[in-house]
């Protein structure tokens, strides 16, 4: 049976856990201010908020009701709209009213609900973070200018206000949260079963389902879910032995705002931006966006020029696998189905060397990449290149790391005859498909385009543009 | 007054079709589609599904106790396949069951046997087949073949314009309730709840009176819920009929993706001649429109793009022919534009062509050939208050346009890595239905004891502001405030013989004809208001809930005045309707005035190009537009700039693509991508021009829905002036969407 506590009460359901949150909602909690559009969590309007005991402290975000078992709330905090609403409509829900951010109506909860996530979570509170906040929110309607002016006034209200001070009181003063916000203290509620076994038909390993649970809701209502946030698996990220350890539970958020990241890769923080959005970077791990397998995940694009290691442990046994070994095939990985990721590990030593992330999508933001590549490269002053890696997604069956054209690259100096020639053996390199995300041409032209927008972006003063395009 | 639903939107209190509390033990129902775009349909095995527990019944064609027909125009579409099947995910079966998921998992074990037979997806192959929906159609004026000797140039080519996903947030749905003596209560997310009303009625075999309809709001509609709406409703009325039980059909997404059609897709053959100033004499075009398998709209949505093929232009001689293409694809449908959007596509890739020949800015032979007071039109009728010039003459001192042209000029000479383009685009837009029975309205308006008013009226709210409109001109009429006034819901029973919310004619149709319903009220009121007075008539007005007398207070205000009325036994209550005036159209001579007037304005539009990634940003949108006198300028600023967002999305992002086998693969909103806030231009404005008034709409008003739609066009020719930036070698292109692979292959290949 699931527990947790539904907008301050508790609520229990008896449905199978692998329901999604979003049909509990609607269907047994009979609050229909959530609403069911995409299923996919790619337009935002089932947006809920979930808080969760994190030492001692609640701690909220937003995430797309529709793709979240339901298992997943289990002991947390879950508030939709009607948790929100007071008497008057609160100051956010006020100032939607006012900038007309709100036409046919069926996106405006979300909305609300996302932008009370950026009130208690951005650092900056600026209203370049604020639509940050509301980018994983599709508005058919309103051509976004309304929902943008109430996105930069809700900032604008409270960036002062809201510094330095307890969010949650001052928010709860404001009238955006509920009351009994402030009264909850850790729950009573008992963590379900985890002595579960992950092997066997029917159960599914599930840690931020936010790719699984993509359009399959129904088919995974009759599986045993082996919750991996119930294991000691960690979501944080530490330094140790100068490596960075990313746990098997760390999100991509998390990774994009951490400093001992930016690092060895300062953009970062701005580069991850293009995964996704705000709504699902928040529950999405980068353990999952690996064994997903996706030839086009972002997170492996990226880590495997950090020659990234997998740390696995299963029941009896524990190893690491170089992630440049571990895409064997089509959504097949070096790892057992018994084995599970604990960390991923990166050298820290790497941060002598430039990073570059780029990513071509049929739309630029909240989109998978129809291309995407990355590279690090560590030359001396003479740009002379002693040590390099490419990735490029999009075209093969798995994120692909450059191998061949990578080791050529080394030991040669930047000039626009190396990036020509580096270009045709990375044509040899790859075999992309022809499918929904471009034909095939399109992304061997494209890739290359972006392997130049590397040099240009890394190089700049070498001015690669005037010879090559 | 900002929107008058906004507050319980904000909240989530504003109720949806999946909203509405379910009877108890309700079904839900599922649809067995079609897997192949064409075939005979041998047979339909439901045996195993019939297994599957929870399941009540499977419908098929034979289980229609009425017609199997739900075409409106023409009537040549069977609610439940028949022999034959026309396009991937037309309906074959329904399945009954308690829960949605018994459903779903019932549909996946019924085995259809289908014969395969070649599907055609080319409208240009279908009318090489002779497979038309309708005849087709050819609209002249002057002599256009004695025109091309006099023009100093002439360019011909070819166009394509993609479909377009409605991507209402709502998916499709209804819920149908079994009432006494064999009728049938219906709720459903329909633009055109007289639609759903006739067909289910024409189904089921039972007169119109036994089926009622109720709306309240549809999560966007866009005009993918005028036609298409109706098949989910009679689905669910006839599964409540056969199981005495109410049942429910919603869509999920994919499946509201899959089954439902889209903008009709054009292709499209022009040839213009201008004389050496610029000045367009002649012009010809073909389009060939895909219709999908079945007529839906088609056929109206082609009028509209005969009608508008000249876009805001005067041209002298013209030649419109217009094919209304059979295909095997889901039968498309209303959106946004209704066909003048694909018709300014080509006549604008006409003008970009021909500027590129002439060596000319595009821009000048628009401005050049803009329509003037009187001027005609391909079809006779003539421009009235046309503000055609005077639009794209503030437009282009406003946005000091030759200046910025200079500066994009310099922009692009300094930089190789980025590209900038900026585009005009003048607009044109008639109002009113082209088929003109429809183009009428009713309301009924109550006052009750105390004073507060409910008014009902065929209009449905669906995010545009109807009610808002509609509430404001009652307030205006009877001299109220707003917040004694309720819209109720739309319902068959309160208002009959709709027409659908459509062709941005809502607020005009509904709102004169509660305008009327309020005048008739009104006019009772101060009858009253004079004998309780003891004074005439002509004296009394009624302002902000107050009974003046010579523009005096008096002891009377509006509660007072109803309490007074109620007890002397006057009638509280009004229905009226209105019928657009002086409409007509001789479809033997192709002559008429089709529209009650037109709606002008002119967008610009600049963006860069990131030349090395093959990537787009608009950068800026500014439009003027003739608003007539805005009845509420919030909402219709709402109204232009999404509209706006959504042709941008239309001609830029938001592409359709199938297999070989005809089935749709961008399916979901992962894999279809329509505009998201970082799509947003930072600089994105919409004014109204001053002093516009209109005779012809409620209270000087203009309709808003469609028109601003168009101005998304200058996206796709901004676009295609940074690309020739890049690559003034190579000739532009005219084939929308213009998505970024399009766009670096253009810039990348020889």
């Amino acid at each position: 049976m699931i527990k947790f506590f539904l907008n301050g009460s508790t609520f229990e359901t008896q449905l199978p856990q692998g329901m999604s949150l979003l049909d509990v909602i609607r269907n047994e909690a009979h609050l229909h201010g959530t609403k069911r559009a995409c299923g996919e969590g790619d337009c935002g309007a089932c947006t809920v908020i979930i808080g969760t005991w994190n030492a001692g402290e609640l701690q909220f975000s937003t995430t797309a009701s529709c793709i979240l078992p339901v298992a997943s709330v289990h002991g947390k905090h879950v508030i939709t709209v009607e948790g929100l609403n007071q008497q008057q409509p609160n100051p956010i829900q006020q100032i939607m009213i006012e900038t007309g951010a709100s036409q046919c109506g069926f996106c405006t909860p979300g909305i609300v609900l996302a932008l009370t996530g950026f009130l208690l979570n951005s650092t900056h509170l600026s209203t370049d973070d604020a639509i940050m906040w509301i980018e994983g929110n599709i508005c058919r309607c309103t051509g976004y200018a309304g929902i943008y002016d109430a996105a930069r006034a809700v900032a604008d209200k409270y960036r002062e206000l809201l510094k330095n001070s307890n969010r949650v009181s001052v928010l709860v003063e404001e009238g955006i949260l509920p009351t009994w916000i402030s009264a909850i203290s850790d729950n009573s509620i008992h963590p379900i079963d985890t002595t579960m076994n992950i092997t066997g038909n029917n159960v599914l390993a599930v840690s931020g389902a936010t790719d699984v649970y993509v359009q399959k809701q129904d088919k995974f209502q009759d599986l045993q879910l082996y919750m991996l946030s119930n294991t000691d698996i960690r979501k944080d990220i530490r330094l140790e032995d100068n490596h960075v350890y990313i746990g098997g539970l760390t999100t991509v958020e998390t990774v994009r705002q951490s400093g001992v990241m930016q690092e060895i890769y300062p953009e970062i923080e701005q580069k991850l931006r293009l995964l996704s959005s705000m709504l699902i970077r928040q529950r999405a791990t980068v353990a999952g966006n690996l064994v997903n397998a996706s030839p086009i995940a972002d997170m492996a694009i990226i880590l495997l020029t950090m020659d990234a290691v997998i740390e696995v442990k299963s029941k009896n046994s524990q190893r690491e696998i170089p992630l440049a070994q571990f895409y064997k095939a089509y959504k097949t990985l070096a790892m057992e189905e018994d084995e599970l990721i604990y960390w991923i590990k990166i050298p820290t030593t790497l941060n002598r060397s430039k990073f570059n992330f780029e990513k071509v999508s049929r739309r630029n933001h909240l989109d998978i990449a129809s291309v995407n590549t990355a590279c690090r490269i560590l030359h001396d002053n003479k740009n002379l290149i002693h040590e390099a890696t490419f990735t490029a997604g999009g075209v093969a069956p798995v994120p692909l790391l450059l191998k061949h054209s990578s080791t050529w690259l080394c030991g040669r100096s930047i000039t626009p005859e190396t990036i020509r020639d580096l270009l045709k053996i990375i044509d040899d390199e790859i075999a992309p498909i022809s499918d929904v995300r471009g034909r095939a041409d399109y992304k061997r032209q494209l890739l290359k385009r972006l392997v130049v927008a590397h040099f240009i972006t890394l190089f700049p003063e070498l001015h690669p543009e005037d010879s090559l395009i | 007054m900002s929107n008058y639903d906004s507050i319980d939107h904000v909240i989530g209190a504003s109720l949806f079709l999946d909203d509405l509390p379910e009877p108890v033990n309700c079904l839900h129902a599922a649809i067995c589609p079609s897997p192949v775009a064409h075939g005979k349909l041998k047979k339909i095995n439901i045996d195993k599904a019939l297994g599957i527990k929870g399941v009540i019944t499977i419908l098929t064609a034979d289980s229609i106790p009425g017609e199997n027909q739900i075409g409106t125009i023409i009537q040549d579409e069977p609610l439940l396949a028949d022999k034959e099947v026309d396009f991937i995910g037309q309906p074959v079966a329904l399945v009954v069951a308690g829960t949605a998921r018994q459903a779903d998992k019932a549909v996946k074990l019924i085995e259809l046997e289908i014969e395969e037979l070649p599907p055609v997806f080319d409208p240009r192959q279908a009318a090489a087949n002779g497979d038309f929906i309708a005849p087709s159609r050819t609209l002249a004026l002057g002599d256009i073949d004695k025109a091309w000797e006099k023009c100093a140039t002439v360019v011909e080519g070819r166009t394509e314009t993609g479909g377009q996903e409605h991507l209402y947030l709502e998916p499709q749905g209804s819920m149908a309730m079994p009432d006494e003596r064999g009728g049938i209560m219906l709720y459903s997310s329909t633009q055109s709840p007289t639609a759903v009303q006739r067909v289910t009625s024409r189904v089921l075999g039972i007169a119109m009176h036994l089926v009622q309809v109720e709306v309240k709001r549809l999560g966007g509609g866009f005009g993918g819920k005028e036609d298409q709406a109706t098949v989910y409703a009679v689905l669910a009325a006839l599964a409540a009929l056969h199981t005495s039980t109410s049942t429910k059909l919603i869509l999920n997404r994919q499946q509201d993706m899959q089954y439902t059609g889209k903008r009709h897709p054009y292709s499209s053959d022009f040839k213009i001649g201008l004389d050496e100033n610029g000045k367009i004499l002649a012009y010809e075009v073909t389009y060939f429109q895909n219709a999908g398998a079945a007529a839906d709209l088609s056929t109206a949505v082609l009028e509209r793009s005969l009608y508008h093929a000249t876009n805001a232009y005067y041209i002298p001689n013209v030649r419109i022919t217009g094919h209304c293409c059979k295909t095997n694809n889901v039968p498309n449908t209303a959106f946004r534009g209704f066909g003048a959007p694909q018709a300014l596509f080509v006549i604008e890739s006409a003008i970009a062509k021909a500027a590129g020949m002439m060596k000319l800015p595009a821009w000048r032979i628009q401005e050049k050939n803009l329509l003037k007071e009187y001027d005609t039109f391909p079809y006779g009728a003539r421009a009235r208050q046309c503000h055609a010039k005077r639009a794209f003459s503030e437009i282009l001192h406003s946005q000091k346009w030759e200046v910025t042209q200079k500066d994009i000029f310099n922009f692009n000479k300094n930089n190789s890595l980025i590209k900038k383009g900026a585009a005009l685009m003048p607009i044109c837009f008639g109002i009113s239905f082209t088929t003109g029975f429809l183009n009428q309205a009713g309301a009924l308006i109550h006052i009750y004891s105390d004073g507060s008013i409910s008014v009902s009226t065929g209009a449905v709210e669906m995010g545009q502001g109807v009610n808002t409109k509609i509430i404001a001109i009652v307030a205006h009429t009877l001299g109220v405030n707003t917040d004694i006034i309720t819209v109720q819901p739309t319902a068959t029973r309160t208002v009959a013989n709709t027409s659908p919310t459509a062709a941005s004619a809502a607020a005009d149709l509904n709102g004169m004809a509660a305008k009327l319903a309020a005048d008739t009220l009104r006019l009772r009121l101060m009858d009253t208001a004079a004998s309780r007075l003891g004074e005439h008539v002509s004296g009394i007005s009624i302002n902000n809930g107050k009974i003046l007398l010579k523009g005096q207070p008096t002891e009377l205000d509006w509660h007072a005045l109803i309490s007074d009325a109620y007890l002397s036994r006057i009638n509280l209550s009004a229905q009226a309707h209105y019928a657009t005036p002086d409409i007509y159209f001789d479809k033997n001579i192709e002559k008429g005035q089709p529209f009650a007037y037109y709606v002008y304005g002119t967008a610009s539009i600049q963006v860069s190009v990131d030349i090395l990634r093959g990537i787009v940003t608009i950068d800026a949108v500014n439009i003027l537009h003739d608003a007539g006198r805005s009845l509420n300028q919030d909402i219709d600023r709402g109204q232009a700039l999404g509209a706006i967002m959504q042709g941008i999305g239309w001609l830029t992002m938001e592409e359709l693509v199938y297999n070989k086998e005809g089935r749709l693969l961008t399916d979901s909103l992962t894999t279809y991508k329509v505009p998201d806030i970082h799509s947003m231009p930072s600089e994105f404005n919409v004014s109204f021009m001053e002093d516009t008034d209109n005779p012809h709409a409620v209270l000087q008003s203009k309709g808003i829905g469609e028109p601003p739609f168009l101005y998304g066009t200058a996206a796709y020719f901004a676009i295609m002036n940074a690309l020739i930036a890049a690559r003034p070698d190579k000739p532009m292109f005219f084939n929308a969407p213009l998505t970024h692979e399009k766009i670096l292959h253009f810039l990348t290949c020889e």
